[in-house]
């Protein structure tokens, strides 16, 4: 390299919110010297974001340093300077395309960040950009385009390559793989690795996404509640509860990929609940009146009372179109949709248009409305033919069946955790006499204790209430640990289709193939230390390191 | 919010029912233009009238037409907007949409000539134009607010359109729509008064704050008692406005229910 490697340090660090006093970080002292990758994994709200923030000196507004020193140099209090000609840290936030100047292209962007951060001269810092551009995988073709004509995988590279632009020693990745399918994710990671390998970047990743941290990085720090936890290399946090939840996930994908398709004719007599034949959906097209894009093609499924179907599918193949089509909010353009036939509205106390499906959305704290508290939310889901008795004990009762303590009652969706709000969702499903819950992406924005504290209660839930659930999600995991039955679409359509455990051991679709492929892949140190295995259609699979 | 605002609505709100039942102040012809004294605190006008009751009294009358405008503006407003927001991008909404666009396309001062010129009163013409705003910050907040989970949970549960718009939605775009609403009454009362200093408004005795700054014009900038009041009156009401807006801003939490 030739220049000194900078290191990034916080001392003594107690950070507050300004506004209510509460303390987000607390008394934490860490030393991240460049050359080794960095996960930092917890809970939601336990401040690893902040964390991230405060090593680069990029506190948000409304925090205080109430105490300790930030020792980076970037902040300008350090000992020693930034080394000249590469900035210290560049960061990626959670949501590119929202950080992007909505107006830049692509190309533009890159370039004018060559020039201004490292004093390119036009034709130089083009020149440069468009090598960069390439080197993330965006090509000719997408260098005008702008944020929102990107998808979002394909912002999280141009918000990749301007960070690069600066030559940073760190880069900062805030939840670099949410919202991606698996094929995107394994791409982007193996992107990252090549990319900090060439320019001896170091990577420090935000993330609840173990699979990530395990791929990316070479060491872990564990915060909980504005302390540090844990730190080692990802193996030293086998003993931690993400440790524990990390191995069972991996057991969990095991025992799928090697079991026979055997039990998933259960449900095969039961009534459908949920119908659709030929379905399509279209949307206008963005910038036209008349101009329709079609979304969903003659998609024809049936779903059964008691049965659950997980969707999977790359990004833009139409898997929230088809859970909005199935809870009928979304009209289909040809087709039907039928609903609970045999328990039609007007019955168990529902309303004219009230077909007992009810929809869990992926952010659970827009799920409830902010003006209600918990309590006060529940008791209006409450159906009407479970009102003559004391709501106040129904709510209690409701509570106790998703784990959720009586003091839930009495506090609004912004006072609880992702995972308390969306068992307060569950709740409210209870509530209303649901009979189908279909849900999109219900678990991706939780961290990995919330997410499986909710697919236990859904668990449990399913056995004890007979729902039918359809499962539209990213996490294959979390489809293996609720479905029996596995949709696969690709643009808008059905292309395989069948019980879980069939099409997990033997993929018959191209697509279907890639995506177990890239969920099954093995993260780098699993392969360094086992070597890669290949799955067949056998049903032998190892190394998935969840 | 904190005592002071109450005490300035309260104030403006006697203000304006004492300009409603006070008799018009009477012309002296022997005290003209004369400076503040202690007869007559802030002096007296051309026509030898206490300017300090004249104030009071046109403060009242132009603060009341403000209030009457952007009440009656707030309701079409808000009528318009749950319409737009129940047919967003039919043709209901887009008839709004147009009308709104090509009303506002026209220079104002063409439309106050024009009202004028039909002898209609300029309240109406107030009334045209404030609840354009109005009508477009409430649509972009209930169409925004109707794509959100809980307005959609609601809706599966079997609950129609309007009620989830009236009962779910309403209620939390209200304390984020009114301090904007609240923010508009200095912009109207600076409409209400510029249209009176053109001529158009009142009774020529019915003192308003516009009509004094125009009459002042008659006895020359060095008689600055005539005329200071008029503008003190109107620049500490923008001021006003704008810091109860700001306390009613910070006072506004999620008041939860249950």
């Amino acid at each position: 390299m030739g220049e000194p490697a900078p290191q990034l340090a916080v001392s003594d660090l107690v950070l507050v919110d300004r506004e209510s006093g509460r303390v987000l970080l607390d008394h934490v002292s860490l030393e991240l010297p460049a050359g080794r990758h960095v996960g930092t994994i917890g809970p939601s709200g336990a401040g690893k974001t902040l964390l991230a923030r405060s090593l680069i000196g990029l506190l948000p507004p409304g925090v205080e340093v109430k105490g300790g020193q930030i020792r980076s140099p970037v902040t300008g209090s350090g000992e020693d300077a930034a080394p000249a000609g590469r900035r210290l840290a560049s960061m990626v936030p959670q949501t590119p395309a929202n950080a992007l100047p909505p107006t830049v292209p692509a190309l533009r962007l890159v370039t004018d960040v060559l020039h201004w951060s490292r004093g390119y001269e036009p034709g130089a810092a083009r020149a440069t950009a468009t090598e960069l551009l390439d080197e993330v995988g965006i090509h000719a073709e997408s260098y005008y385009k702008r944020p929102h004509q990107l998808s979002g995988g394909m912002a999280m590279r141009v918000a990749i390559a301007a960070a690069l632009a600066t030559r940073p020693w760190f880069l900062v990745l805030d939840e670099p793989s949410s919202g991606l399918d698996p094929i995107v994710r394994r791409k982007l990671a193996d992107l990252l690795l090549s990319v900090a390998d060439q320019a001896s970047i170091t990577l420090v990743v935000v993330t609840h996404d173990l699979w990530m941290v395990n791929h990316l990085c070479e060491r872990v720090i564990a915060v909980e509640q504005g302390r540090v936890a844990a730190d080692g290399d990802p193996s030293q946090l086998a003993s931690t509860r993400i440790g524990r939840i990390a191995r069972e996930h991996s057991e969990v994908a095991r025992q799928m990929s090697s079991r026979a398709a055997a039990s998933s004719a259960e449900h095969h007599d039961a009534e459908p609940v949920l119908t659709f034949e030929g379905v399509s959906v279209d949307y206008t097209a963005p910038g036209s009146v008349r101009r329709k894009v079609r979304a969903l093609s003659d998609v024809s499924l049936a779903l059964r009372a008691g049965q659950s179907v997980g969707v999977i599918g790359p990004s833009g193949a139409g898997k929230s179109t088809l859970a909005l089509t199935a809870a009928g909010l979304l009209r289909p353009a040809m087709g039907a949709v039928i609903r609970n036939p045999t328990r039609p509205p007007h019955t168990h106390g529902r309303r004219a248009n009230d077909y007992g499906v009810r929809m869990v959305f992926q952010n659970p704290f827009a799920t409830i409305n902010p003006r209600y508290t918990v309590g006060r939310w529940l008791e209006k889901a409450i159906s009407r033919d479970r009102r003559d008795g004391d709501l106040y004990h129904s709510v209690v009762e409701l509570l106790q069946m998703v784990d959720l303590p009586d003091a839930v009652r009495h506090a609004r969706p912004a006072q609880l955790s992702g995972g308390q709000c969306q068992r307060a969702v569950i709740a409210a499903c209870l509530a209303s006499g649901a009979d189908v819950l279909v849900m999109d992406e219900p678990v991706s924005m939780l961290d990995p204790v919330a997410r499986d504290e909710v697919i236990a209660v859904l668990r449990e839930l399913r056995q004890r209430q007979r729902w039918s659930y359809l499962l539209v999600s990213h996490d294959i995991l979390s489809i293996m640990q609720l479905c029996e039955f596995l949709v696969v679409l690709d643009r808008g359509c059905v292309v395989e289709c069948g019980p879980l455990d069939r099409i997990v051991a033997c993929p018959q679709r191209d697509i279907t193939r890639r995506l177990m492929e890239a969920y099954y892949a093995p993260t780098r140190h699993h392969a360094a230390t086992s070597g890669s295995h290949e799955k067949t259609c056998s049903g032998d699979s190892s190394g998935n390191d969840r | 919010m904190p005592k002071a605002a109450y005490a300035i609505l309260v104030s403006a709100a006697l203000l304006v029912a004492a300009a409603a039942v006070l008799p018009a102040p009477v012309p002296h012809a022997d005290r003209i233009l004369r400076p503040p004294s202690g007869s007559a605190v802030f002096g007296t006008d051309a026509l030898g009238r206490d300017v300090c009751y004249r104030t009071v009294l046109g403060f009242g009358y132009t603060f009341g037409q403000a209030a009457i405008v952007l009440g009656a503006s707030l309701l079409i407003g808000l009528i318009a907007a749950v319409i737009s927001a129940l047919k967003f991008q039919r043709w209901p909404d887009r008839l709004i949409v147009v009308f709104a666009e090509s009303l506002r396309s026209y220079p104002a001062l063409l439309l106050v000539l024009m009202f004028a010129a039909v002898g209609a009163p300029p309240i109406y013409l107030l009334i045209l134009y404030f609840w354009i705003p109005i009508w477009r910050s409430f649509r972009f907040e209930l169409t925004s607010q109707q794509r959100e989970p809980y307005v959609l949970w609601m809706r599966l549960m079997g609950r129609s359109g309007p009620l989830v718009l009236l009962t779910e939605v309403f209620p939390n775009v209200l304390p984020r729509t009114m301090p904007y609403v609240v923010g508009l009454l200095s912009e109207v009362i600076a409409a209400q008064a510029a249209i009176e200093f053109l001529g158009f408004g009142p009774d020529i005795e019915q003192p308003s704050l516009g009509r004094i700054l125009l009459e002042s014009g008659q006895v020359g900038v060095s008689a600055s008692w005539v005329w200071m009041p008029s503008l003190l009156v109107l620049v500490i009401t923008a001021l006003s406005v704008t810091w109860v807006v700001r306390r009613y801003r910070r006072a506004i939490k999620w008041v939860p229910i249950g």
